[in-house]
């Protein structure tokens, strides 16, 4: 990898230095993520109600749910946001969670587009159909401008491998 | 490790033959992804970003999210199957039942084996992992990587006449066993807890001996037939003629680890890469698919076959 022909060590530090200089100038908009999971609790009149939770214990073939909450503290709109999250190793997507906008997908965490607009090329030629399991990264877009005070939730359902 | 805003890692990655849109849609070569389970005991850091265009169009640096960190639990689990529903046997013959055991859990295990049989019917000697004519394990015990599959040979002495003898071989994993869901805090690696996973981290499997003589004596037959095909177009078998040889196994009773071996006639030449079983293509080499040639003779390896199937394994040799 380092004998690449690219300026790698500048890439690598400017890298670096971004969550260094982001968490330096806090600006107006805010981003959380909170990982859960589903859990069944049995209510008093005897039925069950599925409930997220805070995951605590997790082991492979867990179904979890990624929360992304944003929210813009300042006094101005704010346009053009999007909100990324790469899939963590361990972690295989699946789905967005119900009642959240769909993600663009990324396999590679350059290009972005709706999961069944991307083909993952096979090593003897040829290509197939992107599933779940090969995605790398998620976006939102907001296609307005993110309102004073304004904020919101996307989500994702994920399985731990 | 595509976690961290070293997204650009992932750019160099895949900047080689850069992929190409085709009927509109995106091409892309993903990194490989692990098979297997994550490890017990790995961390998992979620992290998200936010982004904003700056009014001239460029790019401000992200917003970083908190980060969350889940600690994978050691999942303890154990699966066995038998390697055969039914096995033919001779009756007064020594006999080998293989079985395979699979650490179905996140970490290494010990698990330790146990084999239930009718003393009455057959004498058990012990276990083997080391093949049908290997050694009884002095302590009847595998210990297996996460995901490990192993293959251990029950081993019983003469099998005497009669019904079909049931051969039981239970695991259990040594780490805990027991109630699905159970957990011990903080007994996994790195602090993590460990979790009985959904079969109690125990499992049986049985396999049933049948010592039907004449299913045991004629449990595979192997036809051979040539056709011949030479320069001219005619069948003469002149040098530079091809010749195709068509092999067909057929079982009808279960085989396991079923080898097929056929050396070439003298005064003729293998044609390289003409081997194929079931009309699919195997290499020469020595290598992960199921046939190769050594330069004398073929060899197919067709594994375990269920009885009532047939392989047809066909080559090709030309006459010099």
């Amino acid at each position: 990898m380092f004998r690449s022909p690219f300026p790698l060590t500048a890439v690598a530090l400017a890298a670096v230095a971004l969550p260094a200089a982001a968490a330096a100038a806090p600006g107006p908009l805010q981003i959380s993520s909170r990982v859960m999971v589903e859990t069944r609790a049995r209510a008093a009149d005897g039925t069950t109600r599925l409930a997220l939770a805070p995951a605590r214990r997790v082991v492979p073939g867990d179904r979890v749910t990624v929360v992304l909450a944003y929210r813009n503290t300042g006094a101005q709109p704010l346009a053009g946001v999007t909100l990324d999250n790469p899939i963590p190793r361990g972690l295989v997507y699946r789905a967005p969670a119900p009642g959240s906008a769909a993600p663009a997908v990324s396999l590679d965490g350059r290009r972005y587009a709706a999961l069944d607009q991307l083909r993952v090329a096979l090593p003897g030629g040829g290509t197939r159909a992107a599933l779940p399991d090969d995605v790398t990264h998620v976006r939102w877009r907001l296609d307005r401008p993110l309102t004073a005070g304004g904020g919101g939730e996307f989500a994702f359902q994920a399985v731990l491998h | 490790m595509h976690d961290n805003p070293v997204v650009r890692t992932n750019a160099l990655r895949f900047s080689l033959p850069l992929p190409l849109a085709v009927s509109g849609a995106l091409v892309v070569s993903p990194a490989v992804r692990a098979q297997n389970a994550t490890p017990a005991g790995t961390v998992i850091t979620n992290v998200a970003r936010l982004n904003v265009a700056a009014p001239d169009g460029s790019t401000a640096p992200p917003i970083v999210s908190n980060s969350v960190s889940l600690t994978l639990a050691q999942l303890v689990d154990v699966a066995v199957t038998a390697a055969l529903a039914s096995q033919p046997v001779v009756p007064d013959t020594a006999v080998a039942v293989a079985f395979d055991v699979t650490n179905t859990g996140n970490a290494d295990d010990d698990f330790a084996l146990s084999v239930t049989v009718d003393a009455a019917r057959a004498t058990y000697i012990g276990i083997s992992a080391d093949g049908a004519d290997g050694a009884a394990l002095a302590t009847p015990a595998v210990r297996l990587r996460a995901g490990e599959r192993r293959r251990v040979h029950v081993l019983l002495g003469p099998v005497a006449a009669g019904d079909p003898l049931p051969v039981r071989l239970g695991a259990v994993a040594q780490s805990a066993s027991g109630t699905p869901g159970a957990v011990r805090p903080g007994a996994g690696p790195n602090g993590a807890d460990l979790v009985v996973g959904s079969g109690g981290a125990r499992a049986e499997a049985v396999t049933l001996l049948g010592t039907d003589a004449a299913a045991a004596t004629d449990a595979a037959t192997l036809a051979k037939s040539q056709s011949v095909r030479a320069p001219d177009g005619s069948t003469r078998a002149v040098p530079g003629a091809v010749v195709t040889y068509r092999l067909v196994a057929r079982f009808t009773a279960p085989a396991l680890a079923a080898l097929v071996e056929d050396a070439v006639p003298p005064g003729t030449r293998y044609v390289a890469g003409s081997l194929s079983v079931d009309a699919r293509a195997v290499s020469d080499a020595d290598d992960d698919d199921a046939g190769r040639f050594d330069g004398t003779a073929i060899h197919v390896a067709l594994g375990d076959v269920p009885a009532a199937a047939t392989r047809t394994i066909r080559f090709q040799v030309t006459i010099q």
